[in-house]
């Protein structure tokens, strides 16, 4: 009988906790979610099998010991004796991984939609205001200012840039802020719809764009290095993410490195992609994660997501009290980052008005420069607060 | 409330808030110009390039006869170009269809809800 128990005691059920058992079903939830609804599948399956991983028993001894190996049953923490996930975590810790995502995302980024209406670069930063409405909120609930900025920043709808900053601000928030975040912006299409229609009008719905100037390659390459140096002039912090984004849209742009933006765009960014999402997820284990404060950086979340949708779609309206050629404020929504689900709402919701209005490349516009808006936000709670 | 207050002031809300949008504004709206400048200098550029250039000094040839001839029958044929050569004039300066509304059906027919339940 004594060597069955011993033999019980160093399997996973010894050490399972209820917790363990929420978060696996947490993580199939996600895996469920990506197969069957589709719902942002390149991150909640990476996310969800991290999850799985975090929250096997005999591996997350205390919470954080999915990260270090196990030497007759002991932690084997400071003996050098990490595991695998400690080396993953490290592009996590560090802030490596959403660099490279961005570099990744630069070159698949086509910028032609920015510059033939330069004004729409406005609704990527009316869209912004979110993070500063929710930065207020999680001051009120008792966070402090650093973990407030970190949880502030999920309404970027920028899932790199949250974990970039909640690396720098609060360590010990990325799992939730990281999951509140992807999991909001594969929500997008369904967080999104109602706030648009709430606040525009159908015959405002109903406005066509006029139809943007082609852009010549040369103001495609110049673009993105003006770009970088008025950004990070203005921002320092925004540098390591705006440098990799606009990098990687000069290996597209330039016509002569076309093998390394290929590279950067596909293989490069899926394989950042799986580690970022296996890390995260691993490190979402139950005593970390199932707290009142996750609770609550969700609840903010939400909010932070639904603000950002409306000032998007408010400051649109308000530029057209003063502009000639009217913009839909539909494509205000897609000032929130999550590139390209919120212009694809912003398309899907327009058509249920008028099948004839394409609002899709209009709506490109605010999209890309809601990314260039939030790792600028991103850059500068990190001046303020870190 | 007070406790809430004190809490949002000790975290410098208003000051966060207002450096950061106005950073990000500043930003934008920097981007917004150089975008703007870049591309009236486009514009200048295309409309510098499609200039004729100034013809040269001095009195301009008289025509010959076999040119004029050739400049009345190319008129004539314009004039009526299905009727006289089968071929229609505008078939050269036809406008292309705009690579923007092609994008935009192309994006239209690819499906974006998501596939129903079994």
């Amino acid at each position: 009988m004594e060597p069955l128990l011993q033999f019980f005691k160093v399997t996973a059920f010894w050490n399972l906790s209820w917790g363990n058992l929420l978060m696996d079903a947490i993580g199939v939830l996600f895996i469920y979610l990506a197969i069957k609804k589709h719902y942002e599948p390149l991150l909640l399956i990476p996310i969800g099998i991290g999850i799985l991983l975090g929250n096997v028993a005999p591996i997350t001894i205390a919470g954080k010991q999915v990260f270090y190996m196990l030497v007759n049953g002991e932690i084997a923490e400071g003996s050098g004796q990490y595991s695998v996930m400690y080396y993953l975590y490290f592009g996590v810790r560090t802030g490596i991984y959403p660099a490279l995502i961005f570099l990744g995302v630069g070159a698949m980024t086509d910028f032609s939609y920015l510059i033939s209406n330069p004004k729409l670069v406005l609704l990527g930063a009316a869209a912004q205001f979110g993070i500063f409405i929710t930065y207020t909120g999680a001051l009120a609930l008792g966070f402090v200012p650093t973990d407030a900025g970190a949880i502030g920043i999920i309404g970027g709808a920028d899932g790199p840039t949250a974990i970039f900053l909640s690396s720098i601000l609060a360590p010990e928030l990325i799992a939730p802020i990281a999951i509140a975040a992807y999991s909001y912006m594969a929500l997008v299409p369904v967080i999104q719809p109602p706030i648009m229609k709430l606040l525009t009008s159908r015959k405002e719905r109903l406005i066509r764009m006029k139809d943007p100037r082609p852009v010549s390659k040369t103001e495609k390459i110049i673009f993105p290095i003006g770009g970088f140096l008025i950004c990070t002039l203005i921002a320092p912090g925004s540098a390591i993410l705006i440098g990799c984004f606009f990098a990687g849209n000069i290996l597209k742009e330039s016509g002569v490195t076309e093998r390394l933006a290929q590279t950067a765009r596909t293989a490069f960014v899926d394989i950042v992609t799986i580690l970022v999402g296996v890390s995260v997820g691993c490190s979402a284990s139950a005593e970390t994660f199932l707290t009142s404060r996750s609770l609550l950086i969700f609840g903010l979340g939400a909010l932070s997501f639904a603000f950002a949708t409306a000032s998007g779609v408010i400051f649109a309206k308000i530029m057209n009290l003063f502009s000639k050629n009217k913009l839909n404020p539909l494509i205000g929504a897609a000032g929130v980052s999550a590139v390209p689900d919120a212009a694809r709402v912003a398309q899907m919701v327009g058509q249920e008005e008028d099948h004839q209005n394409f609002l899709l490349m209009h709506a490109m516009g605010p999209n890309v420069a809601g990314v260039i808006g939030s790792a600028m936000a991103a850059g500068i709670l990190w001046s303020i607060l870190g | 409330m007070e406790q809430v207050l004190e809490l949002i002031e000790r975290g410098r809300a208003g000051y966060v808030a207002a450096m950061g949008m106005g950073g990000v504004f500043a930003a934008l709206v920097f981007l917004y110009t150089f975008i703007f400048i870049l591309g009236k200098a486009h514009r200048f550029g295309r409309v510098r390039s499609r200039s004729p250039s100034a013809p040269p000094p001095g009195p301009t040839p008289e025509p010959d006869e076999g040119e004029t001839a050739a400049v009345v029958a190319v008129a004539l044929a314009l004039s009526s170009p299905s009727r006289r050569t089968g071929v229609s004039v505008s078939a050269g300066v036809e406008e292309e269809p705009s690579g923007w509304k092609v994008a935009g059906r192309l994006a239209m027919m690819r499906p974006f809800t998501r596939p129903k339940k079994d």
